[in-house]
């Protein structure tokens, strides 16, 4: 990255030394200031909440700091740059170059550092405590780096080209490239598995890079004007993942051997093995966008886009995938079309089908008895297609006032039949008023029906044998004797939304002026054995005063409450 | 949760700015802890040839916790003060103060994450 700044502070110094040199002839406009101090922090006890996202520094200390910019106009050309440094971990730089409008650049680096939570694990005892004396199951949760800070340093470059020839007007050529770091280090959790469940918590470096590269142009030919983007992205993860000692499956009756009971049945144990990993993966797309300017403020427009996404995978300690790299591929065409009926009447239609199609793939490993096992085709869940048809209708109620209507459905059909398919009705309503000068607003209506949304069907709530026994012939199972006879649905996805929203700005004198505003939305899902609802409510009001030229005032305040109930499943020893 | 933001900025002179800003923030959280009812009566004994429900003795203080672990608030407040002064219609002075204070009631999730941070700066700039 450092070679990337360097490239990037050695564009900003020469746009700031070309306008003396090139801008001269002619009436040359140059503007710009130079600032630089000193900057300084100090911590009483934690810093990570109180200066959670870095401005200044991520740390007590002290040092110099920097700031810049100009404004360079003549000839043609058009020069904006400024730049920010406050520490080696919190600066900004941007650049914006016109040449004779035909070619822009844009330009921008930023770095900052975000501060992360350390979870201590207390909370695992809420539901299984240990307490040591009793041999119950419980959680035993254990903070190995309990004296270790996390934080992510970000960094992002990016540079956006345009190119307009004078001998090709009506097409413009661009491109760009993007580069965005996340480097530091993060908290991983692991858990076992055994009688007590033992939930630790490490550390994990991170050290990830994410590079665009886009190329695309824009043709204006008359009515039509057509558009089109290739991206490129790269994502890697260059740091190792931390590994975790995994305990051998045991029972309290049959010894540690691995022909007994519980242990034959878990592929892995008693060994220190990988976990928290990031794979790598490689993003291709194409999109193209048409859009024809008909009379009568009539105008079409299309797109499709395809993508593909490739990860590194080809399996993990104790089974092999049949292919070393998972491929989504997604597909999609759209179309609109929006036209003036009258004097007061907008209308719109539109449509989009999607295809989203994961890798089928196979799974080979070794069961309990030896025998090497290759499963059929799994097919991806994510797989699915999905339509959505929209109808919006924009109706002018004279000077002051206009009302929305719209509605969309939208289908998702997906590839695995457990998961069943979900259709969705969205019915919206809106009305714009401006009764007067000094009073306008806006108030608003939604409402959505949804057909099966995705749910587990056999999630919670199944009959309890109190004589269960798996230790004793003929053996019980969990598989068959708890989980296989759970009766009741379980999601926390809704079936019925509705949500209304208002907002009013009073504006009475040119001095003074008053914005009031409140959203409440409810979801709600019947499901056969409980009730799914949450309720939001976040009203606010925001003040702006100038008693007089010299003085602005600014109030806001701002409330949020939000209210969920679900039902829970709670463990039955393991689950 | 609430917030409450105050902002102020003032041309005290000619040659003087002055900007005052302040934020309040309240957040709390809550979950009820389960409305369970055990079919059965627990049996503390717990041997060979034992059946499940032996393993859920001392019910309440073990697993009816919810309520206690998820009774969580912070407050937050963030104070700056700043101001430009200009010595003349290119050269000027600026600074900024800021304090940050977060404090949280409960340690059981992340730890004490209480903390206050001054920071703030002091340069000379020149327009051209």
């Amino acid at each position: 990255m450092r070679h990337s700044r360097i490239w990037l502070l050695a564009t900003a110094l020469l746009a700031l030394l070309l306008p003396c040199s090139l801008v001269a002839a002619e009436e040359a406009h140059v503007a710009g200031s130079v600032e630089a101090g000193a900057v300084g922090m100090g911590v009483s006890n934690d810093v990570k909440r109180a200066n959670e996202y870095t401005a200044i520094r991520p740390d007590q200390g002290a040092g110099a700091y920097g700031r810049a910019g100009i404004e360079a106009a003549g000839n043609g050309m058009e020069i904006e740059a400024d730049g920010e440094f406050m520490s080696s971990r919190d600066q900004k730089y941007d650049l914006d170059v016109d040449l004779n409008r035909i070619m822009k650049f844009e330009g921008e680096y930023q770095t900052f550092q975000h501060w992360l939570d350390h979870d201590r694990l207390d909370w695992a005892r809420a539901t299984m405590k240990n307490t040591n004396a009793s041999p119950n199951p419980s959680i035993y949760s254990e903070d190995l780096v309990p004296d270790k800070d996390f934080m992510i340093v970000h960094r992002e470059w990016e540079n956006e080209a345009a190119l307009t020839l004078p001998q090709l007007p009506s097409v413009t050529f661009k491109a760009g490239f993007r580069m965005e770091e996340r480097e530091g280090v993060e908290q991983a959790i692991g858990m076992s598995h055994c009688s007590s469940c033992h939930v630790v918590g490490q550390a994990k470096d991170v050290n990830e890079r994410t590079e665009d590269l886009t190329l695309g142009a824009t043709g204006k030919f008359g009515l039509v004007t057509i558009d089109y983007e290739y991206l490129d992205r790269r994502f890697s993860e260059r740091a190792t993942a931390p590994t975790f000692s995994y305990n051998e499956a045991g029972s309290p009756k049959a010894p540690f051997t691995p022909s007994a009971g519980l242990n034959a049945r878990v592929p892995y144990g008693g060994e220190e093995l990988p976990y928290h990993a990031t794979p790598d993966s490689e993003k291709e797309s194409h999109l193209v966008k048409v859009r024809i300017d008909l009379p009568r403020q009539t105008s079409l427009s299309g797109s499709y886009v395809n993508a593909s996404v490739e990860s590194e995978k080809d399996g993990d300690v104790s089974y092999t995938l049949n292919k070393g790299r998972l491929e989504n591929d997604y597909s999609a065409y759209s179309a609109k079309v929006s036209t003036k009926l009258g004097k007061s009447l907008n209308l719109s239609l539109g449509g989009r089908i999607e295809d989203l199609d994961g890798d089928k793939y196979q799974v080979n490993f070794f069961d309990n008895t030896g025998a090497f096992v290759t499963t059929k085709d799994f097919e991806s869940e994510e797989s699915r297609d999905v339509t959505t048809l929209t109808a919006n209708a924009l109706y002018r109620l004279g000077r002051r006032a206009s009302l929305r209507l719209g509605y969309e459905y939208e289908e998702v059909d997906r590839t695995v039949e457990d998961l069943g398919e979900t259709k969705t009705h969205t019915a919206k309503l809106a009305l714009r008023v401006r009764p007067s000068k000094t009073l306008s607003g806006r108030i608003s209506y939604e409402y959505q029906d949804i057909e099966d949304p995705l749910m587990n069907g056999a999630g919670t709530k199944g009959p309890i044998n109190a004589t269960f026994d798996y230790g004793t012939d003929p053996k019980a199972w969990y598989g068959t004797d708890f989980y296989t006879q759970r009766i009741a649905d379980a999601t926390n996805l809704p079936e019925e939304v509705q949500e209304g929203k208002f907002s009013f700005t009073w504006t009475p004198t040119a001095r003074f002026s008053a914005t009031v505003y409140a959203r409440y939305r409810t979801e709600e899902n019947e499901l056969n054995f409980s009730t799914y609802q949450q309720d939001s409510y976040s009203p606010g009001l925001s003040l702006w005063l100038a008693p007089v030229d010299s003085l602005n005032l600014t109030m806001a305040y701002a409330f949020d409450k939000q209210r969920t109930e679900n039902q829970m499943c709670v463990g039955w020893y393991h689950g | 949760m609430h917030t409450l933001s105050l902002g102020a900025d003032y041309q005290a002179t000619e040659k003087l700015n002055l900007n005052l800003g302040a934020m309040y923030n309240l957040a709390e959280s809550s979950m009820n802890d389960f409305d369970l009812t055990l079919p059965f009566a627990p049996d503390p004994l717990l041997g060979n040839g034992t059946t499940l429900l032996n393993f859920y003795s001392a019910f309440p203080g073990r697993i009816g916790l919810i309520e206690n672990y998820s009774d969580l608030e912070y407050e937050q407040i963030e104070l700056s003060l700043g101001g430009t002064y200009n010595i003349t219609d290119n050269l000027y002075t600026t600074a900024l103060a800021v304090a940050d204070i977060f404090d949280s009631e409960e340690d059981y999730v992340y730890g004490d994450e209480g903390g206050t941070v001054y920071s703030g700066y002091l340069g000379v700039g020149y327009k051209f």
